[in-house]
């Protein structure tokens, strides 16, 4: 992710704010607390819990509203898939024949390195 | 492990564990075998074990740990190590080699809180046609976070994956 466009908790409320056209100054007067604390919020000098996060946005007039996805990892699911269709006995029967499988694989291509 | 330290074939699992269980040694396999029977695809090659650290447990180690002709991995030919109980409980963490494969005995895991704790959320399976206690894959997750290895990343998101997979599966 590119740090530029990374949406982190000081940036959402950075955003929220200005949107809203509410001074650093005032933000903090209806929090309760001082524009150098709604600053360094803002400028991911501190990371606000999300109840504060939550309430500071509430404060201008908006919700926060978070969500998560399932990540794409790149892992090849039907590899696991196929495994769990085993027994754990027979799981590690193929993962000790794969492991002689990418060693003997490896020496050969050593061997034949060598040879050339 | 680098292409200087990988052994010549994979680790003989019975040859390995089968003294421990004879001996009635309290233990639980972790590592990339214990991810194997979970349901890993990546290849492993070692045997990672965990061990309670009672008194009586590692005497009943240090019998098998003989039997299977342990030696220190790594350590100059001529380092003197005798293998008993007092060596094992002055130190935690042994890595060894074999006549069957490498074979790490682990004591203090990083990610782990307690033994206890390891071996309650362990389940017992059948490997190598003995009934070993195998770590859950939640403590194999936190065993892979608390590494900071580029592999264990890697297994990581593997095993994220496989968590979520066998929670399908359960469904």
């Amino acid at each position: 992710m590119n740090a530029s466009t990374e949406l982190t908790p000081g940036r959402l409320l950075r955003d929220a704010r200005r949107r809203r056209r509410v001074s650093q100054a005032r933000l903090a007067a209806r929090a309760g607390t001082t524009q150098s604390a709604i600053s360094r919020i803002e400028r991911d000098r501190v990371s606000p819990s999300v109840e504060t996060l939550r309430e500071l946005l509430y404060l201008l007039g908006e919700d926060l509203a978070l969500g998560s996805e399932e990540r794409d990892t790149g892992i090849d699911r039907t590899l696991n898939r196929e495994r769990l269709a085993l027994s754990p006995e027979e799981r590690l029967e193929q993962g000790l024949e794969f492991a002689d499988f990418v060693l003997r694989t490896r020496r050969e291509m050593e061997g034949s390195k060598a040879a050339a | 492990m680098n292409d200087e330290t990988m052994p010549r074939s994979a680790p003989q699992l019975l040859e390995l564990l089968e003294p421990l269980s004879r001996h009635g040694v309290d233990f639980v396999l972790i590592g990339g075998m214990a991810g194997i029977a979970q349901g890993s695809a990546y290849p492993s090659y070692d045997v990672d074990v965990a061990y309670s650290r009672s008194h009586a447990n590692v005497e009943r180690l240090v019998k098998a740990l003989g039997e299977i002709g342990v030696r220190l991995r790594g350590a100059p030919e001529d380092l003197p190590f005798q293998l008993d109980a007092r060596a094992i409980e002055n130190g935690a963490n042994f890595t060894f080699i074999t006549p069957y494969g490498d074979f790490d005995v682990l004591a203090d895991i990083a990610g782990i809180s307690s033994y206890e704790q390891l071996r309650a959320d362990s389940s017992e399976k059948s490997v190598a046609g003995l009934d070993v206690r195998v770590a859950s894959i939640d403590h194999l997750i936190a065993m892979k976070r608390a590494s900071n290895r580029t592999k264990d990343k890697l297994m990581l998101e593997e095993y994220i994956v496989l968590a979520d997979e066998q929670q399908r599966a359960a469904r």
